[in-house]
């Protein structure tokens, strides 16, 4: 599944869109950065509810080409400007981390099938 | 203005920068100043830093029960400040009226969720005999709606000494939550945990080089007070001014171990 398919269903507040057609390998989720350093794998979105700069600089490292903050968690102001300079595409959803996860479960199920 | 004893000669004390008392939650009842002074005494060392989480209002108790100390004993006002990123921040202040001016300004931004006595522990403020003050209603072991940079950069513009706690631990540390310290990120020391011992500590100066590293205690408990849990400094004498320029390597003054 694409990247951009994936923004279009969220419904999110799109704060950078990224490049839209990065291929969405799978997802992780995770507020540690030591964890998500450790276990990412590149090409999945990010979910998380850490708003520091340094999300970008992890990002960047483990090629995850998206960024899905949950429960309305605003970025930082850094780390806003990070991604938009890295075209990384950071998002705002509504829903907590367990929904935004379910329903981008349902999306790569579907996609796979 | 640094008083510094240019007479004095250069000599190697016992250091312990992070330890709790009574007030922190998480700490043994028999963390109370009297009890600490003389588990200090017999250790040898001869500076430590009262650091409760979010609070310094025990250490009027220890500096009291210091005056009494059997050896020459200094106690720093201190705090282990948690951020919004549940990231751990030991402060040490040259002076009360700057803790409490500290402290003031982290609980401008601190969540009003109540301890619960029974689930997390007592929070007691205390004399230096061990009579119970008062005690502290909101939870202590929090973190206060203020970023560690932040947290960070108002105590190094007071004059404060900000170290990194436990950056070894997988739960509170930098490391664990924001991953490796950025090198523009301003700090006095970074603090490794007493777990860290043998070639495992060569491991931390040479990934942080160009900083320094220290041990201390995170003592909560009065056998976890000891010298070989904290950190050896050259200094000239005992005072915050000593420990500072210690930690930046000044003046002739640095950190012997780790």
């Amino acid at each position: 599944m694409k990247l951009h398919e994936i923004i279009n269903t969220l419904e999110p507040d799109v704060i950078c869109k990224g490049d839209g057609d990065r291929d969405i390998t799978g997802v992780i989720v995770g507020d540690l950065l030591s964890f998500i350093i450790g276990e990412a794998q590149e090409g999945e979105i990010w979910v998380t509810i850490q708003i520091h700069l340094n999300v970008s600089a992890v990002a960047v490292l483990k090629e995850l080409p998206m960024i899905i903050l949950a429960s309305g968690r605003e970025p930082s102001k850094e780390l806003a400007e990070k991604c938009l300079e890295e075209n990384i595409a950071i998002i705002v959803v509504e829903e907590s981390a367990y929904e935004v996860c379910a329903k981008l479960h349902r999306l790569l199920n579907d996609d796979a099938e | 203005m640094m008083m510094l004893n240019r007479d004095n000669k250069l000599s190697a004390y016992f250091v312990d920068l992070h330890l709790h008392s009574v007030l922190s939650p998480c700490a043994g009842l028999e963390m109370g100043a009297v009890e600490i002074v003389r588990k200090v005494n017999s250790e040898g060392i001869s500076i430590i830093a009262v650091t409760d989480h979010n609070h310094v209002a025990n250490f009027r108790a220890l500096r009291d029960a210091a005056i009494e100390s059997a050896e020459p004993l200094l106690v720093l006002p201190g705090m282990e400040v948690q951020s919004m990123e549940d990231i751990h921040v030991v402060v040490i202040f040259p002076d009360e009226d700057r803790a409490y001016e500290y402290k003031d300004w982290l609980w401008q931004k601190m969540p009003d969720i109540k301890n619960k006595e029974e689930r997390f522990g007592y929070q007691l403020i205390i004399d230096k005999d061990g009579n119970i003050l008062d005690q502290e209603e909101v939870l202590l072991i929090q973190g206060a709606m203020r970023t560690v940079d932040e947290i960070s950069s108002y105590a190094l513009k007071m004059g404060c000494i900000v170290i990194m706690a436990h950056m070894d631990r997988p739960s509170f540390s930098y490391e664990a939550v924001l991953g490796p310290l950025p090198g523009e990120f301003q700090c006095s020391a970074i603090e490794i945990s007493p777990l860290v011992i043998g070639s495992s500590i060569s491991k931390w100066s040479e990934k942080y080089s160009d900083r320094t590293i220290i041990r201390s205690s995170d003592a909560h408990k009065i056998d976890q007070i000891s010298r070989y849990r904290c950190s050896s400094m050259k200094l000239g004498g005992l005072s915050f001014d000593e420990v500072f320029l210690a930690l930046k390597r000044e003046n002739g003054r640095e950190v012997l171990y780790p």
